[in-house]
Formats: structure tokens, sequence, C-alpha cells
């Protein structure tokens, strides 16, 4: 199995108090050398619609600024090289980023699939050109944002999750011609949250659309992480290692901040790795027992100190490895 | 000294929190233990608005961006007033918008549809002011043709009288890296209807661009309703730096932004003209790019008090 150290650990929105240099280039520079540095040489970024504000900066969030800043995905690959990575393995979408964009964009809840096969058509675009593999798409905006928009109709839900099928089976089919794979994820706050995603991916073509499996998402929706991804193992994409003490007592994945518990005795989702309650000793035997040869994606999700937990990141790694 | 005492009080910019995620975070150790960070403190409405409270801010000003955020979190901008004004805080006194790509009419619809949302979200708090950024980036967009300019300004007259429909008072927020920039920066000032369009005087923004903001404010008093007050160690920056891309956020991490009194910005010199003028109403305060929004505050009040107030309040 390969390695990769997510970029999804800094949380764009969080409040910390030096939330402005987020945006700027050279944070993400420094994040990149401090990734080479710790001894990891792929990255997996989730990117967000292009947009405006997003556009202007020098964070790797949206293909717009990439290629701003770097001038194309051939100058932002020759800068990652330059710096001793060498590939990006992954890319993340998802429609609730599409979703949350048209507050400011103006565009139609009833658009939301067009917009993002179409975001999904350029960043398979940029990936193909990184070096990338598979581009990992969260197929529905949060519970609580459907029910806004829908109500709450089991009828209408359902209609819904068939739009996110199809428009799942056609972004496979598209981004299969440019050499890389469609895979399908299953945060805790979608309507594909847990064991929901069988009803999914029975009617996903397989032969262009496979699942990528996160720990921490898996493990809030209530299933065992080990079985879900022995389950779906033939058809992984990446499997993503993020940590969490969290249990859900309270329904947060149906509220409308669900990575952000209001309520409830635990508000705190993500940990750095190893400083949550999952099992990665497990879940890295079976992989290995199995012979995975995709990438494992360290994600200390969220966390609240950058560089601590990209240290933290290899330090985990090396003892799970070690141990094993 | 209460609010109704002073022709001017301070609101501060919550820009420099970001997307503010919580209501309030409950548990100390959550997020100590493990980590040993000061995390907790940082990540809630509850503290950030006590903290503004706490250190004599009696006023804040938001961002649409934040906006959809507070919804979730209040149900309504009408309960996040009434939730900051528990926690000391009497008015949200504007909201940031923008208008990307006003430039084109074919994006006006897109822009209306948004300050529509603004708009109602401002007033459902009782805010004053929707202060605007009237065009993208400078970088892919300028310089504007004349027709551009006008359509810009088109779109500002439209948004300003769906402002004034609800009692608020729009004004042109004019960024040192934006579309309508220093050639243009009188003109579009004067294509907006004084009627519907005010200004809110960036100091530092405006000095940047290369624009003198003593003689700009004596030229332009009875249209400027509003500061954002911030400092500047960058006088007139050059073309080439206004017009890069992404300018605003330096690549090499240069800082522009600083709290008044750590620049150049003459604020005593701007004082004594709001004093000359009897200026009335709220001033904010912004610390774009700041690495310490609690130190920023702090030195911003301890400089309101010992050089600010003496000369105006």
């Amino acid at each position: 199995m390969k390695t990769a150290l997510s970029f999804e650990l800094v949380n764009m929105y969080s409040s910390l108090a030096d939330n402005m240099y987020l945006n700027y280039k050279w944070y993400w520079e420094n994040l990149t050398d401090w990734t080479a540095a710790t001894g990891f040489d792929s990255i997996s970024l989730t990117l967000v619609p292009n947009q405006f504000n997003v556009g202007r900066g020098g964070a790797p969030r949206c293909t717009l600024a990439i290629n701003t800043k770097y001038g194309s995905a051939k100058g932002y690959l020759a800068f990652l090289n330059d710096r001793g990575i060498k590939n990006v393995s992954s890319f993340n979408i998802s429609a609730q980023s599409v979703f949350a964009d048209m507050f400011e964009s103006g565009r139609k809840f009833e658009e939301l699939y067009d917009i993002l096969f179409e975001h999904a058509d350029d960043t398979s675009d940029m990936l193909a050109q990184l070096g990338g593999s598979c581009l990992n798409v969260s197929p529905t905006p949060a519970i609580a944002a459907l029910k806004a928009n829908l109500g709450d109709d089991e009828t209408a839900l359902a209609k819904f999750a068939d739009e996110a099928i199809d428009c799942i089976n056609k972004i496979g089919a598209m981004t299969a011609k440019k050499g890389v794979r469609t895979c399908i994820t299953n945060e805790f706050w979608t309507l594909a949250r847990g064991n929901n995603l069988d009803g999914f991916f029975e009617k996903l073509d397989k032969a262009n659309v496979g699942y990528t499996a996160s720990t921490a998402m898996l493990k809030i929706a209530g299933v065992d992480p080990v079985a879900f991804i022995e389950k779906y193992l033939d058809n992984m994409g990446c499997v993503f290692f993020n940590d969490t003490a969290f249990v859900d007592k309270v329904g947060v994945y149906a509220t409308t901040t669900p990575e952000y518990a209001q309520e409830g005795d635990q508000q705190r989702l993500y940990r750095d790795l190893g400083l949550g309650d999952v099992d990665f000793a497990a879940v890295y035997k079976l992989l290995k027992d199995k012979g995975f040869d995709g990438y494992v994606v360290l994600e200390p999700r969220y966390t609240t100190n950058v560089p601590r937990a990209v240290l933290r990141t290899r330090t985990f790694w090396t003892k799970l490895t070690k141990e094993a | 000294m209460n609010t109704s005492e002073r022709n001017i009080n301070y609101s501060y910019m919550m820009n420099q929190w970001g997307n503010i995620n919580y209501k309030k975070v409950r548990n100390f150790d959550e997020w100590f233990m493990g980590d040993f960070d000061d995390s907790y403190y940082f990540q809630d409405w509850d503290k950030i608005l006590r903290y503004h409270a706490g250190a004599g801010f009696k006023g804040i000003e938001i961002m649409i961006f934040q906006v959809p955020t507070m919804l979730n979190l209040f149900g309504s901008m009408k309960n996040f007033k009434e939730f900051a004004n528990e926690r000391g805080i009497e008015k949200i006194s504007g909201m940031f918008s923008h208008h990307i790509g006003s430039e084109d009419k074919r994006n006006h619809e897109r822009i209306f549809a948004l300050e529509r949302q603004a708009i109602d979200a401002l007033a459902d708090c009782d805010g004053i002011n929707l202060i605007i950024q009237p065009c993208g980036q400078y970088y892919g967009t300028g310089p504007l043709s004349a027709e551009g300019l006008q359509n810009a300004a088109d779109c500002m007259n439209e948004v300003g009288r769906m402002a004034a429909d609800k009692g608020l008072v729009a004004s042109i927020h004019n960024e040192f890296w934006c579309a309508v920039n220093k050639y243009d920066h009188n003109k579009f000032i004067d294509l907006c209807d004084p009627r519907y369009v005010f200004y809110c005087l960036d100091t530092a923004q405006v000095s940047i661009m290369g624009i003198d903001i003593l003689e700009f404010y004596k030229e332009y008093h009875e249209r400027v309703q509003y500061f954002h007050v911030k400092d500047t160690t960058k006088k007139a920056a050059s073309d080439a730096e206004r017009f890069q891309a992404g300018a605003e956020q330096a690549d090499d991490g240069t800082r522009w932004f600083w709290e008044p009194g750590g620049g150049f910005v003459d604020f005593p010199g701007l004082w004594k003209l709001m004093k000359q003028y009897g200026h009335k109403g709220w001033v904010g305060i912004e610390s774009d790019g700041t690495p310490n929004p609690l130190a920023t505050m702090l030195l911003t009040k301890n400089y309101i008090d010992t050089v600010l107030d003496p000369i105006y309040y």
C-alpha cells in the first residue's frame, strides 16, 4: 500500500487565531515542505467549485487558484516535485460544497447535479495531470440541507438519491476516459451514510465507480470500519485514516452543522491520528493481509495545530507499521 | 461612557475569526487534554463576542459569507442579535458584501439575488451599513471600460435603492486590488447616485491605492458615512503590486494591514477632520491579516483611548 497526507487536515473555516493566513500561498508551500520533511511523497486535496474568494487566494482549494498561482496543473506539479512531493494522489469533491456555494453563486438547487458534473469534469482534468488516480465524490448535501429543500419526505429523498446515483455513474464514465477512477464516499451526514451506502453502491456501475472509505466517517455513523472496509475491499479506491472519539448520541448527523456538534456531552468530532478510538491496527492488518495496493490517505482531519499534526501523523504511521 | 453619549462608537469586523462554527463550546477538557493547546478559546461565538465586549467594543460587523452558518447556528439573524446583546454587544453595525462581475450587466440579477439575502439578514439583526466591494479583483478584470464602470455603478445604485427600502445604508468599499482602482476611484463615486450610495472609507486600502485619505475625506465627507479603520506600512503601492493575481494575499506572506498606530496613516489628522465635519455614527475596525486578533484588538483599544478619543469621541 502507498501513503499520502490529506491536506484536509486544515480547516479553512476554523476560527483559530491565524485563520487569515490559511489563504496565503506561502502557508500551503510551507505545509508542502513539512509534508516532505516528514517523509510523505504524495498528498490528497479537497477542491471546491471555482469562486471568487477561494480563486483569488493561494490555497490549492480550487482549480482557479491553482491555475492562477502556478499557471497550470503542470506548473503546480513542477512545484510539488521540486519540494519532494511526487503527485497528488486524489481529489475530494462533494455535493455539499456545491450546495454551500449556491448562497453566493446564485445557482439553483435544481442545478446541483449539473454543477457537480461540471465540477468533476474540471477537477478530473487537473487530477490526471497531477498524477492522481482517484476522484473521491461525496454524493449528496447534508441531510439537514436536503430536508430544508425537499421536506422531510422519504419519497423525495429517495428520488434525490437516485439523481445522485445517476450523476455519479455519469462522472464515473467521464473520468474513466481520463484514466481517473471515480469513487463514491459516505460521510456520516449524507444520504449514503454508514450502511446506506449499500443501496447506492448496488446501483452504481462498478466498471467505472469504486468506493473510498473513511474510518472516522464510518465509526461516527455507527458502523465497524474494519468489517465495512472488508466488505468493499474489491472495489476500494483509497482508504482514509481519520480518527474520532465521538459517539453520536444526539443525532448530530441530521443537524444543520453535522461536523460541529452544538448539543450533547461531546462537541469535538475529529482527533489527530492515534488520539481517538478507531482501531487502526485492525484496519491496517486487514489491508496488509489482503494485499491492498491503493493509497492509504492519512488525515488528521480539521486538526487544531497543523504543523504538530503533520509530525504526529508521521509518528502514528511509523508506530502503526512497526507494531504490525 | 454609554454609546449614546458619544458622537462615534467603535465596531469590530469579525472577519479575522473566519467562519465561526460553534455557538458555544462548553467542555474545556475535550479540547485541551491530549493536545494541551488553546483551541477551546477560539471557536465559538459565545467567547469571541465576549472578548470584544470585554475589550470595550460595543458593536460588531459581519461578513456575508458568515450568514449561512449563522442561520444554521441561531435560526435567524434576530436570534443572533439577541445572543450578542446578552454578551454586551449592542449593535451589529454592518455587513460586508461584494459585487463580483458587476462590470457585466448579465451578472446583475445574480448579484441582486445575493444582495437581497444580505439585506434581509442585515435588516433582521437591526444593522445599519451594507459595505460593498464594487467589483472583482483588478487581475483578470481591469482596467474597466467606460461601459464596464457604468455597469458597476448601475449595479451599485440598484443595490443602494434595495438597501434604502429596508432602512439600510449602502456604501462603496474600494479595495486597493479591486477592478475599480486608483484611476477610476473618484469617477466611480461620482457615477453612483448620492441619494442611495455612500462611501465607507477604508483608511489602509485607499492609502495603499495611492490616495491621500485626508484630501479625499475633505472632498467627499458628505458621502463618507462609515469607516474601516486599519493602518498600513505600504504607502501608494505600485500598479504591479496592486494589479497582481490575488494581490491582497501576497504570495510571500507580506502583511498589508496593521492595527492603528502600526503604520503611516495619519489617524490624528483624520479624527480632527471628523470633529470638524461633526461625523456621528459607528466606526468599524478591521484587523485583516493579523496573526493574533486578541493582541491587535487590545492594541487598537489602547490607541483609541490614548490617541483618538482625546481628539474626538
